[in-house]
């Protein structure tokens, strides 16, 4: 149960967070904490504020208002020994071209104090990469290992990736999630994915936070996240009409002849049928079915934004 | 090489979807009492499913008797459990309904079901 | 921060630019093998053109502007390699920050562009004899290549690539260049530009402006890191371009000669050896601890409008009374491996000018031109040698003297001043100056189509004319010495040789010299003088002695040479 004590403590913590480019808000009032221990998905659309949120995490961009902090240290005053437990992958990270990735490993060694020579050896293997190759002649998906490589040898506490599988062939993919997973078994890892493609991060993430136009819509376990939502189709009797008011948990209401379908967002295996029964007139069969975090992904939030204005509009802004 | 098959879909939560297919091979007899179990770190790997849903499937399989952990042997498949009238429904549940709804699209009737059924029943004795 | 962070980073950025280091290092030694030998003069800007086609110049020149180009773009292209400006770089999240990988850039630097050439240096030092004095490279170095480095690494670190600080940086430098050049040549088109600026302090002051405006305008528009970053730097280099300032760096001899009455003041300058000069003498940091064993005097010669050499005007010297400072070129190599740099000569008129008053003062102005009463006027149309006699220098000196320096000891009179630096833990020793008796040789006011050329190897001095004084008809006059002396001549009866600059002289005489002595020339007259410096306790005396009358042996000669031909003429007739 100590792991328990530790979770209580945050690995990435933001309050209130916002970033104004110009006359745009790229992130706006953005709360998010993510416990220690927990591999967490930022998702959301390109241009959603997921990579401005991510650097001013990691203290390279500072925030307009609001606080975060990394391992308990706030992400505008960060120093070596905080950089020395974070990890940070991104796309469009540039390496230094010039060198060889044995040069860069030689280059890097003397900054980390917990360098696992044995993790390296092993990743190395893995990865099937070249050390006396320049870092400007390696293909996209070998920089985006060396990427991996370069930040997962030294067991950082904190791994923060900006869309680390975009554009990756799923061989590399498997094998950049490989180390991920190595890195994750050992200790109490804390990861922070983000990606615009669901599927990518789905079985890796516990946690998932989905973001669009730099607010935060969604933050919950994945678990939790699956067992709560549920697509729900009624067959009602002919002629039935849908009662004028509907539990706020259920979203994108559709009605189809005597189908009525649903996303039921407060699932309760025990209670949800005899409510449905309650409150629909003439219910023949009612099926659930569990979605995947891409379809509740699209429900709640893709789903939501269309339909603002429309017939339940302002329930589902609640 | 995982000692149990497991095809994982994306809408359940795969800590569930790994107890039911562990179950499932252990009522099948693909694993037996004794055979050893993956650990949480193989699992994790070659589900490429996060260490902790890993983790929390053996949990809740140690925690329902289908799997012990033995000092020095690691985990394995344990002798005592035997899946209850419930947990049989509940595992064949899905499996019977999608059976049913195939066999009645094939134009079989109850007898022919049956017979079938008994078949591949006598054949897995 | 930890020490290995900068020694990884530094090793990185040496392996980086080896192969541009490598060649740097070639052209070290290049520039050492320059230094340390007998090598044609650089002759600063105002004989720049006159010996352009000289190949060894050419050669010192194009060693020194690829060294710097050579220089910038490594520098530029550490800067650039670590995207310090960027927030897509790699080590950015890195335990490796902003100030650490600052600090490595300019530990690499400092490496490469200052200890390097510092070590090369103090071989040249060691060799030219200069014993510990040798170590005022060290100060000089520091202060001499950063205030080139920093400029640098500041450019790199707020431009996004290697070509864009080199642009800049390639600009400036060209800039700058330019408008010497362009006030160098008003000043030779007899343009005076009143009040001068001074390149040193126009300088520093659009460094600080620019800091400034790089700070606002970073502020104003951008990250607020990028603003902390320059104002750091900004701070660092407050100090540079403070401290000449604040310790009256420039202005010395002007307040001097706003002071001219009371002016006592003579400017001297102390060599021990030749290399004393490359090692502090001109620079900022100077060598003052000691006594030295030769006083330069404070010699005056050679100004303005002087002279018509065969038939070309020679407005070369122009600039030494003209307000604009010569172009900042710090270092003169030349024959007897002086170093010397181009300073402001205006203010060094200045200081001659109150040494004169001083004298006047003193009422033995007489002791300057041949009796004749020279006025500032007339000294500044003519051209003179002046020495000074003992002056007490009784003020308590808040200034150490300024001091020009004539020497003839390539081919070329050279100026010299020093300016007074900061005074970092340096005692000042204010030397007592003797005087020069002076007497002028007697009228030859009209040779100046025939302007004899001075060469000093070692302590050979040799004397070339333009054409065959004793022989040619194109000569005027005839060149005559007065007085007796000691001194033994070799005279050539005006053989044709290659003089100094490669050109077409015809050598007249050689002797030698003592290493204490240094020589004037007074061109107009035709007269060579040879100063003889000497310690005497804390005092220093001089002495100037004239040659010795070669009238005599001349006159031998030719009637020497008249005798043969008439012989020859005679065998001649006789033969017919």
């Amino acid at each position: 149960m100590t792991k328990l004590a530790e979770t209580d403590q945050l690995a990435i913590e933001a309050r209130a967070l916002n970033k104004r480019y110009k006359d745009q808000d790229a992130v706006s009032d953005l709360d998010l904490s993510i416990n220690r221990g927990s591999i967490y998905a930022l998702l959301g659309p390109n241009g959603a504020g997921k990579t401005t949120t991510l650097k001013m995490l990691m203290g390279i961009i500072a925030p307009t208002s609001g606080q975060c902090s990394v391992l308990g240290q706030s992400s505008t005053r960060m120093d070596s020994s905080v950089y020395q437990k974070i990890g940070y992958v991104s796309e469009n990270q540039k390496l230094p071209d010039w060198m060889t990735l044995e040069q860069l490993l030689r280059f890097l060694r003397p900054y980390y104090p917990n360098w696992d020579k044995d993790f390296l050896n092993k990743l190395l293997t893995e990865y099937d990469l070249p050390l006396d190759k320049k870092l400007k002649a390696m293909s996209r998906g070998m920089r985006m290992k060396t990427k991996f490589l370069i930040s997962l040898i030294y067991y950082p506490d904190v791994l923060v990736l900006d869309e680390p599988f975009s554009g990756l062939d799923p061989v590399i993919r498997e094998e950049c999630i490989d180390g991920l997973l190595d890195w994750s078994q050992v200790g109490n890892r804390t990861a922070l994915i983000s990606s615009h493609d669901i599927e990518d991060v789905e079985r890796l993430a516990d946690s998932v936070g989905i973001i669009e136009a730099g607010k935060l819509e969604l933050d919950e376990e994945v678990d939790s996240l699956k067992e709560r939502v549920r697509r729900v189709s009624v067959v009602i009797s002919e002629n039935a009409t849908l009662p004028p008011s509907l539990p706020s948990g259920w979203k994108n209401t559709r009605t189809n002849l005597r189908n009525i379908e649903f996303f039921d967002t407060h699932f309760d295996p025990d209670k949800s049928e005899q409510l449905i029964h309650a409150i629909l007139p003439g219910v023949e069969r009612v099926t659930f079915e569990p979605m995947s975090l891409r379809e509740i992904y699209v429900a709640l939030v893709k789903q939501n934004k269309k339909e603002i204005g429309g017939k339940y509009g302002s329930q589902i802004h609640n | 090489m995982l000692t149990f098959s497991i095809q994982l879909n994306r809408t359940q939560p795969a800590s569930e979807q790994v107890v039911r297919a562990v179950k499932r091979a252990v009522v099948s007899g693909q694993l037996r009492s004794g055979d050893p179990f993956p650990s949480v770190r193989e699992l994790s790997r070659s589900l490429k499913i996060n260490p902790k849903t890993a983790h929390k499937s053996v949990a809740a399989l140690v925690d329902e008797g289908v799997l012990e952990t033995r000092p020095n042997l690691g985990t394995q498949v344990s002798s005592g459990w035997e899946a209850n009238q419930k947990e049989k429904a509940v595992l064949l549940n899905k499996d019977i309904q999608r059976l049913v709804v195939d066999a009645k699209l094939c134009g079989l009737d109850w007898k022919e079901f049956l017979k079938e059924l008994e078949t591949e029943w006598k054949e897995i004795e | 921060m930890d020490p290995k962070f900068i020694i990884s980073n530094v090793l990185k950025d040496l392996y980086a630019a080896r192969f541009a280091l490598a060649i740097y290092l070639v052209m070290l030694s290049i520039r050492f093998v320059f230094v340390s030998n007998p090598f044609p003069a650089f002759v600063g800007p105002n004989h720049f053109l006159e010996n352009i086609g000289n190949l060894g110049l050419f050669f010192a020149v194009s060693t020194y502007v690829s060294m710097f180009m050579l220089m910038l773009a490594v520098v530029a292209g550490w800067m650039e390699s670590d995207n310090l400006n960027d927030d897509e770089a790699f080590w950015v999240t890195r335990p490796a920050r902003e100030k650490h990988l600052l600090t490595a850039k300019i530990a690499s630097a400092t490496l490469a562009f200052v200890i390097a050439p510092t070590y090369f240096d103090i071989l040249t030092g060691l060799i030219g004899g200069a014993g510990l004095d040798v170590l005022w490279v060290i100060p000089n170095n520091i202060w001499g290549y950063g205030l080139i480095l920093l400029p640098v690494l500041f450019v790199a670190s707020i431009t996004p690539d290697v070509a864009r600080t080199m642009i800049i940086m390639v600009a400036t430098v060209g800039l700058t260049a330019l408008w010497i050049v362009f006030s160098w040549l008003l000043m030779t088109e007899g343009l005076r530009l009143q009040p001068s600026p001074n390149w040193e302090f126009t300088i520093k002051l659009i460094l600080a402006i620019g800091f400034a405006a790089a700070f606002v305008f970073q502020s104003l528009f951008r990250e607020r890191r990028k603003a902390v970053k320059i104002a750091f730097l900004g701070v660092f280099f407050a100090p540079l371009i403070a401290i000449p300032r604040l310790t009256n760096h420039q202005d010395v001899i002007l307040n001097e000669a706003n002071d001219l009455e009371s002016a006592t003041l003579v400017p001297a300058q102390y060599v021990r050896s030749s290399y004393r000069n490359v090692l502090g003498i001109h620079r900022i940091f100077r060598i003052e601890d000691s006594i030295p064993d030769r006083v330069l005097v404070p010699l005056k010669t050679d100004s303005v409008l002087t002279s018509d050499r065969g038939g070309r005007q020679e407005r070369s010297t122009n600039w030494r009374h003209a307000l604009w400072s010569p172009a900042p070129f710090l270092t003169i190599l030349e024959n007897s491996g002086y170093i010397m740099a181009n300073a402001p000569t205006d203010q060094a008129d200045q200081t001659f000018r109150s040494a004169l008053l001083a004298f006047n003062k003193d009422n033995e102005m007489k002791a300057f031109h041949d009796g004749a009463s020279l006025t500032l006027s007339s000294y500044f149309s003519e051209y003179q040698l002046v020495s000074v006699k003992e002056l007490p220098l009784e003020r308590k000196n808040k200034l150490f003297a300024n001091k020009i320096l004539s020497v003839v000891s390539g081919n070329r009179f050279y100026n010299d001043r020093i300016d007074e630096g900061p005074k970092i833990g340096l005692r000042r020793q204010l030397a007592k100056v003797g005087v020069v008796e002076t007497r002028f040789a007697s009228s030859f006011n009209s040779v100046r189509s025939d302007v004899p050329e001075v060469e000093r190897i070692g302590n050979t001095i040799r004397v070339y004319f333009l054409y065959d004084p004793i022989n040619s008809l194109m000569s005027v006059g005839r060149p005559q010495f007065d007085s007796s002396g000691e001194r033994k001549f070799h005279v050539d009866a005006g053989s044709p040789f290659f003089g100094p600059n490669m050109k077409r002289r015809h050598k007249l005489l050689t002797f030698e010299m003592d290493h204490d002595e240094n020589v004037a020339i007074d061109r107009k007259r035709l007269k060579l003088i040879v100063i003889d410096v000497k310690k005497s306790g804390n005092r220093v005396l001089q002495h100037a002695m004239e040659l010795g009358d070669l009238s005599e042996q001349i006159s031998a000669i030719r009637s020497h040479q008249l005798s043969s031909e008439q012989n020859d003429r005679r065998e001649a007739s006789s033969a017919e």
